[in-house]
């Protein structure tokens, strides 16, 4: 091997070049476009291997019956043998071809729900597959398409989606595909051609999912439309592009030779099913192509899947870059989907595919490149994945919604390269996510004590990593943990790691599911990016260990996201007067615009930390709540939902002097009452609410209120000599004031109820 | 936009004979819609249930996937609770996921056939995307892939490609009125940030330079 710097192409950011040079055959898992089926862990002996038919020639078998009432059964078995015949390349080592007919013409006649599974004649079900691999049902009158798919899906309005149904339904243990089922809706075709030949069109791509292609995205421009869509860059927009393009009733109308494979198309096909040595039908595949094949990798060198590469040609002796890229292939495509999280466990069985090997995490592949006898340089570009090509519309094997590509498209050169040389390349992407593993995320036998704040910023670096924390909650409060996903940039983002949350009981045996609460599906909450688990209050306070991980138990640089615990651990004073008052609420998660409540009731925040809370405690009254009897204190983040609420912390309480006014009064103001003895020596007025005394509302005969006042609380032997009232005069506003006069000090010495005031005046 | 003649015959072409496209023996070829409301109705049309909510479980069972929603705002055919939708395994196999725990949407579904099996309507179209726009914010939906169901003269963009939101109500407005065929059209609206587009996301590549 030797290193080899091409001179002349734009060079991006490889590094170090390896070549090649012998006519070495690629092994038969270098790909472009993709595999459809990759075997996971379960139920195979290998993971992340691409799977491709059982033989090479898979038969396919008709229905006996006609298509419609418009399109006789010669017809449609015509039509379907042009659709296959499109796969049937020299240098690819497949072969569709057609075994016969069916015994019976399929319909609901003869399909049924058994209850559990649908039930097709025994040569179409799946475990007839040694003698039948590909059943064809003519659906006549749609009651095939309606059975599968629901009432009215057979409709002609749906046959862009409905007009071809298939399903590829038994996998061998040897990684292959040995069976599957394909529906032609005949209520999408009659007289008139043009439906059939869109039938036809939606057959070959259907074919190309039978055979093991998944879709492929090259030169998307075709599709979005972006910039100018040129005749030369339709040529090369694969027939397996994930979405039409809808410019007529017609799809195969919006595409240039809409029954004609691209050289993507084969060069995926070819890598599932490699010719390996030239026969009088088949060709050598690696005979005129060349293969490149390496990584794209983070700054960090872990690799990053989901990257799309594409591969444009100057094919030797032409001196001429193609304007277009020709082939694709996608990055991590053999790396695990799904390798399940702690919260909601392993993943499902249906989920588990590709292989926990790290370096397949980044890898991708382009095994065959036409190249001419004379061999081609290549420059090699990468992209992202366009976001609606995610489902059924996935590129590649993947299941978890489209992550955004982190950093700048990179581009490289390769070659030049004779035919049959192969070549690595290794993209590290620009500015991308450079987060190692070295936060502190502790363990789940020794979790980390989250910031004192209550909010902290991390990465969910690598494959299956989960982050661990530990907190102890008072008794009867609840709390909530947001998690939100974010970008480079630190900006909420729905396409980057999607968080779930588990909280257990620290003393719970490790490796069990979560038992305290969950949040096993990202992006729960009201706020974009964000997972949200609001957790109740226990009788206890109780040591609880925290995870966060990523729900397909992914792991990148760029899987960045802020945590917020929103925990209020206290409030001071925990009991106030009837007249409300200031209060402090500690805990953490903090922060401005958090909302208090007391006993349901709004208090007023009047400064606040993330670690603190001043505000202004409601009155008694106002707040609904009765002297003596806890309340409630809540804090709520109204811009998250989220919340955290300590019950029965507070009281208030009648009597409880909360604050104390001297005044004295001018000599000259009158204050409205006169004493029936004149004053003996120096006297003090001294407005007060005594503790335990308290100014109670009377209703006075006229519907007014009026305040009285109860005494106990003055010096006991002092008390209130019957029942006095404010004045007799009646006012609904505010508290009463009981205004008395100490007539000199010592023993004997009486207060007087003397001044009074429903306003407080004395 | 610069387009190849042939290609501009093409679509011209495919226009025309999309107009008649109604054929004698039954088929007739539905003409696509031409705006993001024309598809919600042509979903509402189809669809037997309708309705915003989220997906609960989803747990395969043989030859069936069973698949329970939390109904949060019924539209057609469904009142609130949970609704459980059954399908073809088939169009579950090899691992391919149609939906996903916790994903919220607009679903519109088949009603369910005589073997009590659905599924969405036109596919992936339709499962219109929830987006919560926070607790002071009215819901937006994600309607890119309806608007890859809008009709367009061949080689260029979607419409309103920059624009790939519409308010929760005005489409809600839009599918219970399905039947009046003159509506105002849905005013589109940005994304949030927080979502790429699919031109954001997607480096295009030109031919590298000459050598030198």
């Amino acid at each position: 091997m030797r290193s080899v710097r091409l001179r002349g192409v734009r060079d991006g950011w490889v590094r170090r070049w390896m070549v090649g040079c012998a006519l070495a055959l690629v092994a038969a898992t270098a790909w472009a476009g993709g595999p459809r089926f990759i075997t996971g862990t379960s139920g195979y002996a290998q993971a992340g291997i691409p799977m491709a038919w059982y033989t090479a020639q898979p038969m396919y078998f008709t229905d006996p019956g006609d298509l419609s009432s418009g399109v006789t059964h010669a017809q449609a078995d015509a039509m379907v043998a042009s659709a296959a015949g499109v796969w049937n390349v020299p240098t690819a080592n497949i072969t569709l071809a057609q075994g016969g007919q069916l015994s019976e013409h399929v319909s609901g006649a003869n399909s049924y729900f058994n209850g559990t599974d649908v039930v097709f004649p025994a040569d179409v079900e799946a475990t007839n597959y040694q003698a039948i691999q590909i059943p064809i049902v003519y659906d006549s009158d749609g009651s095939i398409t309606d059975l599968l798919l629901g009432g009215g899906a057979s409709d002609p309005s749906g046959c862009l989606q409905n007009g071809v149904l298939e399903s590829v339904d038994s996998f061998g243990s040897n990684a292959t595909i040995q069976h599957a089922v394909i529906v032609l809706n005949g209520r999408c075709v009659g007289s008139n051609p043009q439906q059939l030949l869109q039938m036809q069109y939606q057959l070959t791509r259907v074919f190309g999912r039978v055979l093991g292609l998944a879709w492929s995205q090259l030169n998307d421009n075709v599709f979005t439309g972006v910039k100018t869509v040129t005749a030369a860059q339709m040529a090369v927009w694969p027939l397996m592009h994930p979405i039409d393009v809808i410019c007529s009733a017609y799809t195969y109308q919006c595409m240039q030779n809409p029954f004609t494979l691209r050289i993507d198309d084969v060069a995926a096909l070819v890598a599932l099913y490699p010719v390996m040595t030239t026969t009088s039908t088949k060709t050598q595949s690696r005979l005129n192509t060349v293969a490149v094949s390496g990584a794209v990798n983070f700054s960090t060198h872990q690799g990053m899947e989901l990257v799309n590469v594409v591969a444009t040609r100057n094919l030797t002796g032409t001196g001429v870059w193609e304007p277009y890229p020709v082939v694709s292939g996608m990055a991590g495509y053999l790396f695990q989907q799904n390798g399940g999280n702690p919260v909601s466990g392993t993943e499902p069985a249906s989920e588990n595919a590709g292989a926990n090997v790290l370096a397949d995490e980044g890898a991708w592949s382009m095994a065959y490149i036409p190249s001419g006898t004379a061999g081609t340089s290549l420059y090699l570009a990468t992209e992202g994945i366009n976001p609606l090509y995610t489902g059924e519309y996935a590129v590649g094997p993947y299941q978890r919604p489209a992550v955004t590509i982190s950093g700048g498209g990179v581009t490289s050169g390769a070659g030049p390269l004779t035919s049959g040389m192969s070549a690595t390349a290794t993209f590290t992407q620009t500015l991308s996510a450079s987060n190692w593993c070295q936060y502190p995320d502790g363990t789940e036998t020794n979790p980390a004590t989250p910031n004192a704040t209550g909010w902290w910023n991390a990465t969910l670096c690598a494959p299956g990593y989960t982050a661990w924390r530990k907190m102890t909650i008072n008794a009867n409060t609840s709390w909530t943990i947001e998690v939100t996903a974010t970008n480079e940039a630190g900006s909420a983002k729905l396409q980057k790691v999607q968080p779930v949350i588990g909280v257990w009981n620290a003393s719970d045996a490790v490796g069990t599911l979560p038992t305290v609460s969950s949040q096993a599906a990202a992006m729960n909450s009201m706020s974009l990016g964000m997972t949200q688990l609001q957790t109740p209050g226990s009788a206890s306070s109780t040591p609880l260990r925290i995870a966060i991980a990523d729900q397909f138990g992914g792991g990148r640089p760029d899987f960045t996201y802020t945590a917020r615990i929103l925990y209020a651990s206290g409030v001071a004073p925990t009991q106030l007067g009837a007249g409300g008052g200031q209060i402090v609420i500690t805990g953490m998660g903090f922060r401005l615009g958090n909302q208090v409540t007391v006993n349901g009731v709004a208090a007023t925040v009047l400064s606040w930390t993330s670690t603190q809370i001043v505000a202004t405690a409601p009155a008694m009254v106002a707040a609904g709540a009765s002297s003596g009897t806890a309340v409630d204190v809540t804090v709520t983040d109204p811009s998250t939902g989220g919340s955290t609420d300590m019950q029965g912390v507070m009281k208030y309480v009648v009597g409880m002097i909360d604050q104390i006014q001297l005044v004295s009064a001018p000599a000259t103001l009158e204050t409205g009452f006169v004493a029936p003895t004149p004053f003996a020596g120096a006297s003090v007025w001294d407005r007060r609410r005594y503790a335990g005394g308290e100014c109670q509302r009377d209703v006075c005969g006229d519907r007014q209120r009026r305040w009285s006042c109860v005494g106990y609380g003055v010096p006991e032997r002092s008390r209130l000599r019957g029942e006095d009232r404010c004045n007799g005069a009646c006012s609904d506003a505010g508290d009463g004031y009981c205004c008395w006069r100490r007539d000199g000090e010592g023993d004997g010495d009486e207060w007087r109820r003397l001044g009074t005031g429903c306003d407080g005046g004395c | 936009m610069r387009v190849s003649g042939w290609v501009l015959l093409l679509a011209m072409g495919a226009g025309f004979c999309g107009a008649v496209g109604q054929q004698a023996g039954g088929a007739a070829a539905d003409l696509p819609a031409t705006s993001v409301a024309g598809v919600l109705r042509s979903l509402a049309s189809r669809a037997g249930v309708v309705f915003v909510g989220q997906v609960q479980r989803i747990v395969p069972k043989d030859g069936v996937v069973e698949i329970t929603f939390l109904v949060q705002q019924p539209v057609m055919g469904v009142v609130g609770g949970t609704y459980v939708e059954r399908e073809w395994t088939g169009r579950w196999s090899g691992g391919q996921q149609r939906y996903w725990v916790g994903q919220r949407a607009m679903f519109f579904l088949y009603s369910p056939s005589a073997a009590g099996l659905s599924s969405s309507v036109y596919g992936m179209a339709g499962v219109v995307p929830l987006v919560r726009m926070g607790a002071k914010a009215d819901p937006l939906l994600d309607v890119r892939m309806l608007a890859t169901r809008v009709v367009r003269p061949l080689g260029s963009p979607m419409r309103d490609a920059g624009l790939g939101a519409i308010a929760l109500a005005d489409a809600k407005s839009v599918v219970t009125n399905w039947r009046v065929e003159k509506q105002p059209e849905i005013v589109r609206r940005p994304l949030p940030v927080a979502m790429p587009t699919a031109d954001s996301s997607v480096e295009q590549h030109g031919a590298p330079d000459a050598q030198r």
